[in-house]
């Protein structure tokens, strides 16, 4: 078996990990975005948003 | 713009939805393996290179993204339905995500290879400025005082600001600069090895994927944004005394036509 070093470990490591923590955290904040507007409806009309896309 | 519309109306379907959330996780798993554990180094920057299968198709995304604003832009000044808006402004903040993305992973690649975290290159000052105008879009839409007004002006900031984006493409070969040029969507082949390419595209389309769901979230959730704010509007109002046209009535709701 042929083991090789990889230089410059960090920023590879780094880059793509950012990349993956960027979209999750933008998908997480949409979610909370989703639920706070959720939470607001309900409380000015009394009744919960439909789920599905009304158009 | 119809095959637009009808995508996004299908994307906007919750099994499409959960459809498109697998394929983008799956997808990018699959970028994150191909590129840093079967595609072979760079024969001249060694293993740092493999930052490209996430840097590139990074800002392909920044680019498509800003297309998208500027098509949907032009059909609001058209037509005049908020429903393009609310994709402009849906675009444009996952185009905003995604040029961050590219400058930072660019600052990455550039430290070990080119021994500083940053320059001003051609390339990166206008990719720069292209991060500061659609940044501008989206301050632009918190300053304007009437949904109609908001969707107007942004709109334009829509069509005009993607005049930066061929620059972009295009400041490598127009002015001496330190990035490389295009070797995938240039004219004649690319310049690339078989392997390479394939991880590449592959991570394009990966990518392009998760800009679909991404998309399909963020407009469920701006159409949630919209339906609260209305009922914020309809609470703090009083009521009228007379009865409302019906485009009054809509352009207040933030409804489907400009007023």
């Amino acid at each position: 078996m042929v083991v090789r070093t990889v230089d410059n470990l960090g920023y590879i490591i780094t880059g793509y990990a950012v990349t993956a923590g960027a979209i999750a955290a933008y998908r997480w904040q949409l979610n909370h975005r989703a639920r706070r507007a959720r939470v607001l409806i309900t409380a000015l009309s009394g009744r919960r948003p439909a789920s599905r896309r009304s158009r | 713009m119809k095959l637009l519309n009808t995508l996004l109306i299908k994307a906007g379907s919750d099994g499409a939805q959960r459809l498109l959330g697998w394929a983008t996780l799956v997808g990018l798993f699959t970028t994150g393996v191909l590129g840093l554990l079967v595609v072979p180094p760079d024969a001249a920057q060694g293993d740092v290179q493999r930052l490209m299968y996430v840097h590139v198709p990074a800002a392909w995304l920044a680019f498509t993204s800003f297309g998208v604003v500027f098509v949907t832009s032009i059909a609001y000044l058209r037509t005049g339905r908020i429903r393009w808006d609310r994709i402009a402004v849906a675009s444009a903040e996952i185009g905003v995500l995604f040029c961050v993305l590219t400058l930072f992973l660019g600052a990455l690649w550039g430290r070990p290879v080119w021994g500083t975290w940053w320059t001003w290159d051609p390339r990166l000052t206008t990719t720069v400025v292209l991060l500061l105008i659609y940044v501008g879009y989206l301050s632009l839409r918190r300053i304007a005082d009437s949904p109609s007004r908001r969707a107007h002006w942004s709109a334009v900031v829509g069509v005009v600001g993607f005049v930066d984006v061929p620059i972009v493409h295009m400041s490598v070969v127009w002015w001496r600069s330190l990035h490389q040029e295009a070797t995938v969507v240039r004219p004649g082949a690319p310049t690339m090895e078989s392997g390479m390419l394939f991880t590449l595209l592959f991570a394009f389309l990966a990518f392009s994927v998760a800009y679909g769901y991404l998309m399909a979230v963020r407009l469920r959730v701006g159409r949630l944004e919209d339906h609260a704010a209305t009922s914020v509007m309809s609470q703090a109002s009083p009521r009228p005394r007379r009865p409302v046209s019906v485009r009054t009535a809509a352009a207040a709701d933030g409804g489907e036509n400009r007023g």
